[in-house]
């Protein structure tokens, strides 16, 4: 039912009915005839009053969805073609990037001196791609004394590449790490990394926290 | 070393390891099957920076393509032209592009005298 503004602005609303009226029992087809009566409680809206559809301005979308993603083979490492000899020059960068990150030198900081929890915060909150990873303990036994340099950190999981040229995904909750720098060695309990690899720099960190044993 | 007290940098570890994560992925991008790796390594950095809101150098960001963040290096992995007096960067990943200005006379604000106040050594 469409009815436009320039017929009915003259009339008054009750004779404007009426005309709808006749105008419908001449066009509509006689099977339909009955069911006119039914409709005089009811009020009719026209075009005029409907509100007019805006013109929907799209802009350009700049980021790519996870899909999208997928299909331009970025989301995900590819599992072959590592080697394990080609990963020491980042190795190396990795270990200077640490000496400078935790101002190690002149000197190494102990227990005893009145920074060491900003110590431990900067460390908590340096990146770990590049590392030397072993596993000392785990509910996984098949991950035990597993060795290699992270290739990837995403929320749950070091990637890592062993000596023997494979792509390992370990998982954190259930395992304890540990990798050297120098003389120094540290331990990561998984338990308590599970963060987005984004969201640690800025992630407040509680100094003291129970290791699982 | 002089005994004066040495004020303490905001944001050196979040600075230091944009760093890290900008030679890492300029470093598996030289490599030959590894440019997945090397963008989500940038993309780890446009989302460190963003999330820490610590800006990086114009010169940098421009580098990073804005829709897939892959970093662009001209001859590898992007395509630079001059179209229409203006310069064009081609992402060659995403096929995203972005137009800069080659006014001689535009000037970013960073090359400017007056921004430089002060320069701190660590």
């Amino acid at each position: 039912m469409t009815l436009t503004s320039s017929d009915f602005s003259a009339t008054s609303k009750d004779s404007g009915k009426v005309y709808l009226f006749n105008l419908l029992k001449e066009n509509l087809p006689r099977r339909t005839q009955s069911e006119l009566n039914t409709l005089t409680d009811s009020t009719f809206v026209f075009t005029t009053n409907a509100r007019k559809k805006g013109k929907v301005v799209r802009t350009k979308k700049q980021f790519l969805t996870r899909k999208e993603r997928k299909k331009l083979n970025i989301l995900k490492l590819p599992k072959q073609d590592w080697k394990y000899d080609e990963l020491c020059e980042m190795r190396e960068l990795w270990k200077q990037y640490m000496r400078n990150n935790l101002n190690l030198y002149p000197k190494i900081p102990t227990w005893e001196d009145p920074n060491w929890t900003n110590f431990n915060i900067t460390l908590a909150k340096s990146e770990f791609i590049g590392a030397e990873l072993t596993v000392i303990r785990s509910k996984n036994v098949n991950q035990v004394g597993m060795r290699g340099t992270v290739v990837l950190e995403t929320k749950a999981t070091f990637q890592i590449v062993t000596p023997k040229n494979e792509l390992k995904i370990l998982v954190k909750k259930p395992s304890v790490f540990t990798f050297t720098l120098d003389d120094m060695k540290f331990t990561i309990f998984g338990k308590y990394a599970i963060i987005r690899p984004s969201e640690r720099s800025i992630k407040k960190i509680k100094t003291l926290l129970l290791p699982d044993l | 070393m002089n005994q004066m007290i040495i004020k303490k940098c905001v944001g050196k570890d979040v600075f230091e390891r944009m760093n890290y994560l900008l030679q890492l992925s300029n470093l598996a991008l030289r490599q030959p099957g590894k440019d997945a790796a090397s963008s989500l390594y940038s993309h780890l950095l446009v989302n460190v920076s963003q999330k820490a809101v610590q800006r990086m150098e114009p010169e940098v960001k421009r580098s990073i393509c804005k829709r897939c963040h892959t970093l662009m290096i001209p001859g590898i992995n992007s395509q630079i032209r001059i179209r229409k007096k203006r310069l064009r960067w081609k992402c060659n990943k995403c096929s995203n592009s972005k137009l800069f200005k080659t006014d001689p006379s535009h000037k970013l604000w960073i090359d400017n005298k007056e921004a430089i106040v002060e320069t701190l050594r660590y």
